[in-house]
């Protein structure tokens, strides 16, 4: 009976000790698993309570996410891009903090979705499926726009959105400053930075490119032969010296 | 005092005995071919084949131990006491609590065996993925590759060799430790297997919603009726908080916990399972066997 007792209490004391703690805990992997959690809108955390509790049962979160994913493949052989786009949202629903699922995703609909509407569209005139083209290419867009609120420290998404402006908007603009972005991230390709330079030029913001490639050469001494590729770089400062009438003494390549 | 022997002699013991048991690897072996066919994947990005990979070889292990734990934790008494065993043992100077802790730690070890064989083959798995992934690139670059290639095949090693896996193993070892240690204490109280194994389940899906519990039961999803109130602050008492492990999703993905993250939880499975085989002993002792 005694034995009882003790245990009795023992449960109720662990009980009262352990629920602070797991309050804290609970805390820190949201901090871990979301990020800072002020830039996740109340929205995307209520979607996100709701899809995690679909595979919390029994813990295997992240093998249901991956048959989502296998479905959102399958969806995507089949050209059923509304399908795509479900199971590219449960995906990063369920796993927010795996880049690949935001930049795939997004790359499914801007890319591959807009391309089969522009092209292989089967009703509507050419405004129609210009129309419906630019509206997975934003669908895209908005998807890489939220998964930089959990992947800040990666340049991934950057580069993807600096590809989307480039590349489906033709806003070299927001490219340069995305790929700025990107290159600035650890562990980010060193052609990044190149991307930048040649999407300011592609603006017509050839002044600001020049500034740009020059301040990359000026920013060290080593123009050996590297992954920074300086002879691709000096090509466009040579380029942009004749373009831009840089006088003679204010030239980096004179000759 | 407790003797150290005895418990060691005791955990020898069930170990040997678990390693007898035929089930246990069928089990095994059903874990190695999902480990090997896990490998598979194929036609998908470098990215996805090594995520779908991991999660996969990482749900192959926590099942296995889940079952592993389940299956012999369950017979742990029961069965001791239809083999009438039980009573040579606690005939000679043997406490109940030795007894307890013995059969947890035979338990453990045999869990751990299997978890240190199970990361092996992964180890080979993922050793043979890489090849596979870069020797292509390196083909194809006539072994000079360019520098989008160099990129692939740095992010293909970081995939293949990350320590962080380490990490996850060492997660997902303290979340057995903490359901080995359920099924022993339901093992003290009850006679069927059956009905430790439900038990046991059952704490380990509501323990995965017991976060979502305590949330509704604080009040942070506005008010509830009073009994749901007392329902949700129940579970929140008993039953621990397994998405703490859910950090082992995260290290599969590729991102990084901090070594402090991981510490808290370890600390907490600790004094999580020495309570869990307090209550154990303390029931079992004043069993009727």
């Amino acid at each position: 009976m005694n034995c009882r007792l003790a245990a009795l209490g023992l449960l109720l004391l662990w009980g009262g000790v352990k629920l602070p703690w797991e309050k804290s805990l609970a805390a820190q992997r949201e901090r871990v698993m979301y990020g800072a959690g002020a830039s996740v809108s109340p929205q995307l955390r209520d979607s996100l309570g709701q899809g995690l509790s679909m595979a919390a049962l029994g813990g295997f979160r992240g093998v249901a996410a991956n048959f989502l994913w296998i479905s959102l493949t399958e969806a995507w052989q089949e050209r059923q891009w509304s399908r795509v786009q479900t199971y590219a949202e449960l995906s990063v629903l369920l796993q927010p903090r795996v880049v690949f699922f935001w930049e795939m995703g997004a790359w499914n609909l801007a890319w591959n979705a807009s391309m089969d509407a522009q092209y292989n569209g089967r009703t509507g005139g050419i405004s129609s499926r210009n129309r419906d083209a630019r509206m997975w290419v934003e669908a895209g867009r908005d998807l890489l726009e939220r998964g930089l609120s959990f992947h800040p420290e990666k340049y991934n998404l950057y580069r993807a959105l600096g590809d989307l402006y480039w590349q489906r908007l033709q806003d070299y603009n927001r490219a340069a400053e995305y790929y700025l972005l990107a290159a600035a991230k650890p562990g980010a390709p060193a052609y990044l930075e190149r991307f930048a330079g040649r999407a300011l030029e592609e603006a017509g913001r050839k002044q600001d490119a020049y500034v740009y490639w020059k301040t990359l050469w000026l920013g060290t001494t080593d123009h050996g032969p590297g992954p920074r590729r300086w002879d691709v770089i000096e090509k466009r400062i040579r380029k942009l010296e004749t373009e831009l009438n840089i006088p003679l003494e204010k030239k980096l390549f004179p000759r | 005092m407790p003797s150290l022997d005895r418990i060691l002699a005791i955990a020898r013991n069930t170990l040997t005995e678990s390693l007898r048991q035929r089930v246990l690897y069928v089990v095994l072996l059903f874990a190695l071919v999902m480990l090997g066919g896990s490998n598979f994947f194929t036609r998908f990005t470098f990215q996805e084949e090594f995520k779908f990979l991991k999660d996969l070889a990482y749900a192959a292990i926590s099942m296995t131990g889940l079952l592993v734990a389940l299956m012999s934790a369950a017979q742990l008494i029961p069965a001791e006491m239809e083999k009438r065993t039980i009573y040579t043992v606690l005939s000679k100077p043997v406490r109940r609590y030795e007894f307890i802790l013995g059969k947890y730690l035979g338990l453990m070890a045999l869990i751990t065996l299997l978890m240190v064989v199970m990361s092996a083959v992964f180890a080979v798995v993922l050793w043979s993925k890489e090849v596979s992934q870069v020797s292509p690139i390196l083909q194809a670059a006539q072994g000079h590759p360019n520098e989008e290639q160099w990129q692939a095949i740095r992010e293909i090693r970081a995939q293949a060799y990350d320590p962080g896996l380490l990490q996850a193993a060492v997660l997902l070892w303290a979340k057995l430790c903490v359901v080995t240690a359920l099924s022993v204490l339901f093992s003290t109280v009850a006679t069927s297997t059956v009905f430790i194994v439900c038990m046991t389940l059952l704490v380990y899906f509501v323990g995965h919603l017991q976060s979502l519990a305590r949330e509704i039961w604080l009040g942070r999803a506005g008010p509830v009726e009073w009994y749901k109130k007392a329902l949700l602050g129940t579970v929140s008492f008993l039953v621990p908080d397994f998405q703490n492990y859910s950090l082992i999703d995260e290290v599969i993905a590729g991102n990084r916990i901090p070594g402090a993250v991981t510490l808290q939880v370890l600390v907490y499975t600790f004094f999580y399972t020495m309570v869990l085989l307090a209550l154990s002993a303390l029931i079992f002792e004043d069993r009727e066997l």
